[in-house]
């Protein structure tokens, strides 16, 4: 393997993976407080929709990430009012959830642009490290990135010192654990599940407009093409650990990388094959993982609670 | 002196239910009171709205004689109350320390410098004689260990009362000591504590005072030194009623014998061991005793829906295979009318017929091919609601019907057909006289004609109504049977205190 190849693959790996570490991570929060939300898919087209719209809308490619990140939290709402309010099935609420967004990005979409042509907007900034920036191999392969690809990786190690070290996270894993056993701890577990599923629906928006605004510049229907249902096996190959979480999702960018790049070299092989890749591995790693994973002991099981 | 806690007048209900009417309560501190009551009697009730889990409909609330308002366990926890639930409320994956600190105020939320607090609670728990590592984790500790720990958080919040709800039920006898140990080394320091146990040794090792709630009220209130336990089982259970109806039915061969049989509960703790008991045609044997001492356990064990680890069941001659499932069970003539209808008796949104079906589905007049056939069904319904008097539409689902209306469905479903052996849990629980009185005369009824059941009932009246002979599980080991005709209440209220 030659050096142009592994400097792509890396890069790449950082590009692609991006989008889903951002809403992995939102994930893995409201996951760690019980909450499971499979409706990431819908606030990811929600979130790239809006972040174009904001992006174009006011010349900046920063409002229109707080934009998304807005709509995200709206979305998220729904998901609050759903099932902690009325208590639904979560996984009905979260696949409601998915066609909601995927039914309101389009319908912006062409609301706001119309169909046909391509809209450029504002797009963030590669960022310039000095010296780092410039070295050989090592430099195109880490330190040529968007900011945002920096501010994921540094949220990763953040979530993890949050849940892990801090009063907060010890509330927030507890509520996730045994919520009855919080409440009777004198924790509000609805409220706490709430901000956890709000703040997941920013990072998910986030991640949606890092794939639009971040990437291309504009939006296309259906254009997370599952990319947030990868960030929910990633929350599980992860084991619900943002460090871990860090990992499913480079290795799954760089599995995405790798099928791009070896496309061309078996010319033979129908294309469909190596789309295909990423999710093989997916499954194969799920399977694998899985046995050994332990999820949060009160994870999508409805609580109310007793009066 | 101002009593610590002082409960006046305490009511509160869910739905229709009356869960406690009128209840009164005070301690001093330093006192032991043990409360003593049947499952379902409102200990837990009464111990979770002093405890701000539930908010009273009626009465008032004083600590020190000041009024109170709790809105949350926060709130009694300020006030001076510690809860330890019988189920232990700690988050299994984290540790001692966390689950002490959590929901505490003086926990910073960014700097929770959890190793400070670790050596204060260790420290703590040394004082009161409490063996606890503060940095385990609470799923590694056995259930004892989790006890200690509800205690150090109870006091590490600051409690000079303590709710201990059954605290010994889980414990092993060397941690039972222990903890009376700690309960008097406590009441020396001025904390005042509620025992609410279903077992008189607790009650007689470390209380001052016993209070006994039976069906929401306090049936007797005072001092335990003037208290037999023999008085004490019968105001839980009831008053006695002097012989039953004269019984005509013969008792015929031996349908089911059990021989040295030994299940365990869920949590892998020992339910009884060596349990030896013959059941024949045209008996009622009842199971006395006080919920929680196995009977589930045994009645599971019998109709196939729990592992039995250890010896013989034998039904009409032949022993069954320990793998065996509650439908093969079923196919042999084995019925139940099981504990909790609502889990395991009916399927609430379901029609009558679908809930008769539920039993019936397999055998082969209900079925063409894979086919159910309903209609069927439906005509067996209308029998048993003729039989039984069922109020109730027949096409809605059984959940609007009232519980003695289920229940009824449920005893004529089980004891319809080529039923054997019926194994009949509670069956007349929390229902009106009218329905026990109909439901018991239909078990008689059912016996004179050759059924064998197993009555597994906590109310000594009933037994005494309708029982031919009786046994008690208590502490893990069955006494009995033995004919009603050679005993007396006294009796087996001493057995099932232990005594």
């Amino acid at each position: 393997m030659d050096e142009i190849f592994f400097v792509g693959l890396v890069a790449s790996a950082f590009r692609l993976g991006t989008p889903i570490l951002f809403a992995a991570l939102g994930e893995t929060v409201a996951q760690r407080s019980g909450v499971l939300n499979v409706g990431i898919e819908g606030i990811m087209l929600v979130g790239a929709f809006t972040g174009v719209w904001g992006a174009f809308a006011t010349g900046s490619a920063w409002i229109g990430l707080l934009i998304a990140m807005i709509a995200g939290v709206a979305m998220a709402a729904v998901h609050v009012i759903l099932c902690l309010r009325f208590h639904l099935d979560q996984i009905v609420a979260g696949i409601g959830l998915t066609v909601l967004g995927l039914g309101l990005s389009g319908f912006g979409n062409r609301l706001v642009f119309g169909t046909g042509q391509i809209t450029r907007t504002p797009v963030f900034e590669r960022v310039d490290l000095g010296w780092l920036s410039r070295l050989d191999v090592i430099g195109p392969a880490f330190f040529q990135h968007h900011v945002l690809v920096y501010v994921a990786v540094a949220l990763a190690g953040a979530t993890w010192w949050f849940l892990t070290r801090t009063g907060w996270g010890l509330v927030i894993r507890s509520v996730g654990e045994d919520p009855v056993a919080a409440n009777a701890s004198g924790i509000d577990v609805i409220k706490t599940r709430t901000v956890c599923v709000l703040w997941g629906g920013a990072l998910a928006g986030a991640g949606g407009a890092y794939l639009s605004v971040g990437q291309i510049g504009s939006f296309v229907e259906d254009m997370v093409a599952g990319r947030g249902f990868i960030a929910i096996a990633c929350v599980v190959y992860g084991r619900w650990n943002p460090l871990g979480v860090l990992l499913a999702t480079l290795f799954f960018g760089a599995a995405d990388a790798a099928q791009i790049r070896l496309q061309p070299l078996f010319p033979d092989l129908p294309y469909q094959f190596f789309v295909m890749l990423p999710y093989v591995l997916a499954v194969g790693a799920l399977v694998f993982l899985s046995r050994r994973s332990r999820l949060p002991g009160g994870l999508a099981r409805p609580y109310a609670p007793p009066r | 002196m101002l009593p610590l806690l002082d409960l006046h007048n305490i009511g509160k209900s869910f739905g229709e239910t009356v869960a406690l009417a009128g209840v009164d309560l005070s301690i001093g501190a330093g006192e032991v009171i043990g409360v003593l009551g049947e499952n379902g009697a409102g200990k837990s009730t009464l111990m979770n709205i002093a405890s701000g889990l539930l908010e009273p409909d009626s009465g008032t609330i004083r600590i020190n004689g000041e009024p109170q308002h709790f809105t949350s366990p926060q709130d009694a926890a300020e006030a001076g109350i510690g809860m330890v639930h019988q189920h232990y409320l700690l988050v299994p994956n984290l540790t001692v320390t966390e689950n002490i600190m959590l929901g505490d105020p003086r926990l910073n939320p960014l700097r929770p410098r959890l190793a400070e607090h670790g050596a204060e609670i260790g420290a703590l728990a040394k004082r009161v004689g409490l063996d606890v590592d503060p940095f385990e984790r609470v799923e590694r500790l056995d259930m004892g260990g989790k006890q200690r720990v509800e205690i150090v958080k109870a006091l590490h919040r600051g409690a000079r009362l303590l709710i201990l709800d059954e605290p010994t039920t889980v414990l092993s006898e060397r941690e039972r000591q222990q903890l009376y140990d700690v309960i008097r080394s406590l009441t020396d320091d001025g904390v005042a504590i509620i025992l609410i146990s279903h077992k008189l040794d607790d009650i007689y090792e470390v209380c001052d005072r016993v209070l006994v709630l039976r069906a929401g009220h306090v049936v007797d209130h005072g001092p335990l030194a003037d208290r037999s336990r023999v008085e004490l089982v019968r105001s839980m259970v009831g008053e006695e009623i002097e012989t039953g109806p004269a019984k005509t039915a013969v008792r015929g061969e031996p349908v089911l014998a059990v021989s040295g049989l030994s299940v365990r509960r869920d949590n892998g703790a020992r339910a009884f061991s060596d349990v030896t008991f013959d059941l024949r045609a045209g008996e009622i044997l009842a199971l006395a005793g006080i919920e929680g001492n196995g009977q589930e356990e045994l009645a599971e064990s019998l109709t196939g829906l729990r592992h039995a680890d250890g010896g013989d069941i034998t039904v009409e001659g032949r022993t069954l295979d320990r793998s065996v499932t509650a439908l093969s069970r079923r196919r042999q003539g084995m019925r139940h009318m099981p504990h909790d209808r609502h889990r395991r008796g009916i399927l609430a949104s379901r029609s009558l017929a679908d809930n008769f079906l539920l039993s019936h589905w397999h055998e082969g007049r209900f079925r063409r091919w894979s086919w159910i056939r309903r209609g069927r069904a439906q005509a067996e319904v209308a029998t048993i609601v003729r039989e039984f008097d069922l109020r109730g539409s027949r096409r809605s689902s059984i959940g609007s019907l009232s519980g003695g209306n289920q229940q009824k469905l449920v005893a004529g479903r089980e004891m319809w057909g080529s039923a054997r052996i019926l194994v009949a849990a509670h069956p007349t629980r929390g229902l009106d006289v009218r329905t026990v009185a109909a439901l018991q005369d239909r078990l008689v009824r059912h016996r004179n004609e050759g059924l064998a059941i197993l009555l597994i009932s906590s109310d000594l009246s009933e037994i005494w109504q309708i029982a031919d002979r009786v046994m008690v599980l208590t502490h893990g080991r069955l006494r009995g049977p033995v004919p009603l005709s050679e005993t007396s209440t006294h009796e087996i209220g001493a057995w099932i205190s232990g005594g």
